[in-house]
């Protein structure tokens, strides 16, 4: 009998969303493999309806024990930003159509999204994820992306974290072959090549650079997922282990709730302070851009980017602080409704891939 | 931190601003005129403001700003 170490658990991501919620992946050739600095691995679970100190038995203990629904399998993944499967991550986070262009005739692809719009419904892009450790090899359908945040501490690499939301529908063993065995994250990450920039009444200010104040930032994207949402009809999955039989059922649909898109920058405090007199002043900002970039580029003039930019913003709070002993101010931005994009945040990731990059 | 409104010395007479490429390939001056426009374009929400994709004179970018390229914008009455 083997036992395992949980940094051991290898985990993969489909390519592509699903063609609709529910539809998984089964060809290794449709995974991406993917690195989290929190290992976990999953095991569902299983939601059972009983009748405990209900009144009538006699007693308040059990007598009736069935399964109801699976629940909603949950995952987080933290890791510095790459331009393979977190970019792609990133652009479903926001749920809207992805354009892709070849940039300038040269070797490198913009890939652009908005965010998913009203009248498209709520429902976003879905993935198939592929987890296994030991026993523990799970094939799971219909996860969303229910948070997404860019970040980055001085000039540390820029990490991503998002949060996976799972209907529950899944197949163990996961029976998926020909998994790849290395993480693609297409070109190496740098620090210090981060950009973060907003354009203002007086023009663009960057806050990254040779005169650089920046401390930390990040940018944040939450789907708010509506969970247990249930409705009569819904599919169930079948579960035998010794002759014994459930059936408990997962939901068809994994929605959307309402969105928020925010995002913090700390800056050293300067002997003016105009992020402050935008604040008060309640004006507009616009172009806030953090932007992750690699060492190399995808094409001439083009590096390899993971980009979030809130079309139109406010400043929330400007709060006095510390840093290393260096005073601070920290500023809250919120993303405000842009009519021209449809929402309140876009996302751009460049690389080499040509097509099917969403 | 740097300001745009510092930088803007550059001799444009006559010279033309390419918004056909993306910010990441275009020069300083020029992706100060594209987000500049873009801030008058989204602030009105109209989207035939937007630079993207257009060739301007710096005539024509100085009319679409309503100032001169390197001085501060007009705010836009509130409410």
């Amino acid at each position: 009998m083997a036992d395992y170490l949980i940094n051991d658990v290898a985990l993969y991501v489909s390519k592509r969303p699903e063609s609709a919620l529910n539809t998984g992946y089964t060809a290794g050739a449709d995974f991406l493999k993917i690195r989290t600095q929190q290992p976990a691995f999953v095991v569902p679970q299983v939601e059972f309806i009983n009748d405990a100190g209900i009144p009538g038995n006699g007693h308040e203990f059990i007598t009736e024990w069935c399964a109801n629904y699976v629940t909603h399998p949950a995952f987080t993944f933290t890791d510095d930003i790459n331009f393979g499967i977190a970019g792609r991550l990133a652009l479903r986070a926001l749920g809207g159509t992805v354009t892709t262009a070849q940039q300038g005739g040269t070797t490198a692809y913009k890939h652009s999204c908005s965010m998913l719009p009203v009248a498209s419904g709520r429902q976003l892009p879905s993935s198939t994820m592929v987890s296994e450790l030991g026993g523990a090899t799970f094939r799971l359908d219909g996860l969303v992306v229910d948070r997404f945040r860019l970040s980055q501490n001085r000039a540390d690499r820029p990490q991503y974290s998002v949060d996976m939301i799972g209907t529950g529908d899944f197949t163990t063993p996961h029976g998926v072959t020909s998994l790849p065995a290395t993480v693609a994250t297409a070109s190496c990450l740098s620090g210090a090549g981060t950009s973060v920039a907003w354009t203002d009444l007086d023009g663009t200010t960057t806050f990254t650079g040779a005169a650089c104040s920046l401390r930390s930032w990040f940018v944040e994207v939450q789907n708010n997922t509506k969970l247990n949402d249930r409705c009569p009809g819904d599919s169930t999955l079948t579960l035998t282990y010794d002759a014994t039989t459930t059936t408990p059922a997962y939901p068809g649909k994994l929605r959307r709730g309402t969105r928020a898109v925010t995002a913090q920058i700390v800056l050293l405090l300067d002997s003016t302070i105009v992020p402050w007199e935008r604040f008060v002043t309640g004006q507009a900002i616009t172009d806030v851009t953090f932007k992750a970039q690699s060492t190399v580029e995808a094409g001439t003039a083009y590096k390899y980017t993971v980009n979030y930019i809130i079309p139109k913003a406010r400043i929330q709070a400007v709060t006095p602080g510390e840093n290393d002993g260096d005073a601070t101010l920290t500023i809250d931005l919120i993303g405000i409704y842009d009519s021209v994009s449809g929402g309140a945040l876009k996302c751009e990731v460049i690389n080499q891939e040509t097509s099917n990059y969403d | 931190m740097t300001k745009k409104a510092d930088m803007v010395d550059k001799e444009y007479d006559g010279a033309l601003f390419d918004f056909t490429v993306g910010p990441e390939a275009m020069d300083t001056q020029t992706r100060e005129a594209y987000y500049r426009l873009r801030y008058v374009a989204l602030n009105r929400s109209d989207e035939t403001l937007l630079p993207e994709g257009r060739v301007m004179t710096l005539a024509e970018v100085e009319t679409a700003l309503g100032v001169e390229l390197g001085e501060p914008l007009t705010p836009k009455p509130c409410c």
